[in-house]
């Protein structure tokens, strides 16, 4: 994974916590949540992993300044 | 405020013997200090552990808004502030975007304050004197907010036996203290023991909370007679107001100065990605469980003004304690957790100014003063700030909510500095000082002007709008000042 993707992923997912999709109709009830905070929760808890994930394997690269590299 | 003390004597004894260790705390901190440095005192020698680490980001970041705020607004917008767990989140999301790269030239160039850091990227003092300024006005919003609760926590606590002003008074004096007898050392190991109390706080609420009514899922009923608005989803306006609010707090949080500090003072990089890493996953322990207590409030006190609701965490724990006999520890550990969080923010910011006014500003006045000379200032200063602090919380008057957007919305400002600049080699000092002078002149006069000038244009936040300003300029000084190639 490259520095951009890496970036562009963690500004995606809390864009994708709001719950842009769901409408005027979507008031479903799913384990005492609507559905529209329980798909808000689990974007934020995917957002957890892939930030743990970043932390454990791309510490390094996102450490590294270009002047290293030339 | 209730006349009616939530804790007895006994439980006032507890507490006065956790202030107590705080100050044994301290003490330990001092006999531990390695020399008499700003190095040593501000940032722990550049020493700081797993554990201590984790734990004192967990307690600074966490501050008793999360207890009280939290769960106060909770209980009015309902799961509309679930926001408040991804915004935690986006912190350290925000921290991957410099975190890395700024530990690497810390480590390098021995930075103690954000000043540090300003000043050896741009070399500009102007710049420099800019970010110190705003970061302690942000700061003492911060304190000052703070302190105010800790005054309300008292008296209600005790029933209006410890007044508002004396609580304040008390608990600055025990906090001033152990910080100047230990500096970052001694203000980390309380944080360790005070981010144990909000843990421990938080899951034995939640756990009570989930035993005693049954949690969400039991209480749909209740929650629909109450507030049927509740299971809809958010407005077109909401939305944009959702993620304007985890722009704003992402971003702001991620600026605190006294948590860069914390990057500074890890032992080593691989202290503080492993700090990061379990601090990730501490808004699902933390932040949700107080979303969920006000929510599970809503339903158990339905008609509370916005006042009351501010309260809705304790009313539980009243409601609870008169249900379930033996249970009323449980308001005593929500006190001194509710209060351990607060003392480990203002401990922290307090550190944090103190070093920003004596490392980027006093040093600069009298740069021939020994480092036993700049500790001794910085130690005065701390309980010269401490009392101006607890002089305006007793005097002044506005409520918490507001009083922290203020700070972020500042501290937003100091981003592009921070981000861009660790991460774009080629931006000048004059492009990031001119964006981040409109910047907080946009803050400032939405924020301040008043009718007809919304704070929030189109629901957005001041600061937001303020920051894109503060982009744009950076954006286009940088390319007007930039030689041709």
């Amino acid at each position: 994974m490259t520095k951009s993707r890496i970036y562009l992923s963690i500004a995606l997912l809390p864009l994708l916590s709001v719950p842009w999709f769901f409408g005027p109709s979507s008031s479903a009830v799913v384990l005492g949540f609507p559905i529209w905070a329980l798909y808000s929760l689990a974007i934020t808890l995917l957002f957890s992993l892939l930030l743990c994930w970043i932390l454990q394997r791309y510490w390094s690269l996102l450490a590294e300044d270009e002047s290293d590299v030339e | 405020m209730s006349s009616e003390a939530l804790i007895d004597g006994g439980g006032l004894v507890v507490m006065s013997l956790y202030f107590l260790s705080l100050i044994g705390i301290g003490l330990a901190g001092r006999f531990a200090s390695r020399e008499e440095s700003l190095s040593d005192f501000y940032l722990s020698g550049r020493s700081m552990g797993l554990t201590v680490l984790f734990l004192t980001l967990y307690a600074t970041q966490y501050s008793g808004n999360t207890l009280i705020g939290f769960a106060g607004r909770a209980y009015r917008e309902g799961f509309l502030f679930l926001m408040s767990v991804t915004f935690m989140m986006a912190v350290i999301g925000v921290y991957l975007l410099y975190a890395p790269k700024l530990r690497r030239l810390a480590e390098r160039f021995e930075f103690i304050t954000i000043g540090d850091y300003v000043q050896h990227r741009y070399s500009n003092s102007g710049l420099t004197i800019v970010v110190t300024i705003l970061a302690i006005v942000a700061l003492g919003n911060y304190v000052l907010t703070n302190l105010k609760a800790i005054g309300l926590i008292v008296e209600a606590a005790t029933g209006g036996v410890v007044s508002f002003a004396t609580g304040i008074i008390a608990l600055c004096a025990i906090m001033v203290l152990y910080e100047t007898l230990g500096g970052l050392r001694s203000v980390a190991w309380t944080d360790a023991l005070q981010g144990i109390l909000l843990l421990l706080g938080c899951f034995a609420i939640f756990a009570a909370i989930e035993f005693h009514y049954g949690g969400l899922r039991s209480l749909g009923d209740q929650l629909s007679a109450a507030r049927p608005d509740l299971w809809l989803p958010p407005s077109s306006a909401q939305k944009w107001g959702w993620l304007s609010t985890l722009l704003l707090l992402g971003i702001g949080i991620a600026m605190y100065p006294h948590a860069i500090q914390r990057i500074y003072a890890a032992r080593s990089t691989d202290t503080l990605r492993r700090s990061l890493q379990i601090m990730v996953f501490m808004p699902l322990v933390t932040t949700l469980f107080m979303v969920i207590i006000g929510i599970v409030g809503l339903s158990q006190f339905p008609d509370l003004d916005r006042a009351g609701s501010e309260n809705i965490t304790l009313l539980i724990l009243t409601d609870l304690a008169n249900n379930i006999p033996g249970i009323e520890i449980l308001i005593l550990l929500f006190i001194c957790a509710a209060l351990a969080a607060i003392m480990s923010t203002v401990d922290s910011a307090l550190l944090a100014i103190s070093s920003l006014f004596t490392q980027d500003i006093y040093r600069r006045l009298r740069p021939d003063s020994s480092q036993q000379q700049l500790t001794r200032f910085g130690k005065i200063l701390s309980w010269a700030i401490m009392a101006a602090m607890a002089y305006l919380a007793i005097q002044a008057d506005a409520t918490i909510w507001r009083l922290i957007v203020i700070k972020l919305e500042l501290l937003c400002q100091i981003a592009p500095a921070i981000i861009l600049g660790v991460n774009v080699r080629r931006l000048n000092a004059a492009a990031v000082l001119s964006g981040l002078l409109a910047g907080t002149a946009l803050t400032l006069f939405l924020m301040l002007a008043g009718d007809p000038i919304p704070s929030k244009p189109l629901g957005i936040h001041a600061g937001i709008w303020a920051l894109l300003l503060n982009l744009a300029i950076v954006f286009l000084v940088d390319r007007l000042r930039r030689p041709a190639e």
